[in-house]
């Protein structure tokens, strides 16, 4: 699974700059899959978080861009593409590079799935932890915001950044702002 | 952000080795997944891109 990539079809279209303190740049690459173009937005915030997310070209006008399905069938190949883009980050950019992802809940039509625990959580979830050891990541996971992050201890342990990690998570996800926050730790 | 707790609450809750999800749904929770859990609900099929 996930072995297929369109990787070296993916070029730079935008680089933006961050819309607030912790969010230092927004990066769009784009790449042609298998019968649609897609949009990879990269997200850097401080402490060297990346953000990944992707939506089809088509929907980039959408408000629920995000949320919305290709029907492609073509899950496999764009989700090692945008996997293939942050080991790229990681090779080539910054060594220190922690990387977050949110499953976004999907939309079609009048059907929504709920905000926590989503299909693309779990299977998001699945990739990062049968990809990605614990030599040089820690693993955290918000089921309840359906969100996962991987974050780089080559340069600080987990420990050492925790509140960190809470407030990193806050600055990063809207829907934290007005929910409480609570780190398990074992 | 009203509603966040402060690093002295977030501490002692951190001194805990856990804790339950309340019913209030506007908390979310962050958890650690151990390395122990990373290895045990591991499929061995797959081969590491970064350990």
């Amino acid at each position: 699974m996930f072995d297929s990539t369109y990787f070296e079809r993916v070029h730079l279209v935008d680089n933006q700059k961050g819309t607030s303190e912790n969010h230092e740049f927004t990066k769009l690459y784009s790449f042609k899959g298998n019968v649609s173009i897609y949009i990879v937005q990269v997200e850097k915030y401080s402490f060297d978080v990346y953000v990944l997310k992707f939506f089809l070209k088509n929907h980039k006008d959408s408000k629920n861009k995000f949320n919305l399905l290709s029907d492609d069938h073509d899950a496999q190949g764009v989700i090692r593409t945008v996997l293939d883009i942050a080991i790229e980050i990681l090779e080539n950019e910054n060594e220190n590079a922690s990387f977050g992802f949110v499953g976004a809940h999907k939309i079609k039509g009048e059907l929504e799935e709920e905000k926590s625990n989503t299909q693309r959580f779990r299977v998001y979830r699945y990739i990062m932890k049968n990809y990605f050891g614990d030599d040089t990541w820690s693993h955290f996971e918000s089921v309840d915001s359906s969100s996962y992050l991987m974050l780089n201890t080559r340069k600080h342990s987990s420990e050492e950044r925790i509140d960190e990690i809470v407030d990193m998570f806050k600055n990063i996800y809207d829907e934290f702002e007005d929910r409480v926050i609570e780190v398990t730790r074992f | 952000m009203g509603h966040l707790k402060s690093k002295n609450q977030r501490n002692s809750m951190l001194d805990s080795k856990s804790f339950s999800k309340g019913s209030d749904s506007s908390k979310i929770q962050v958890r650690k997944i151990s390395s122990q859990e990373l290895r045990t609900t591991r499929n061995s099929a797959y081969s590491y891109i970064v350990k």
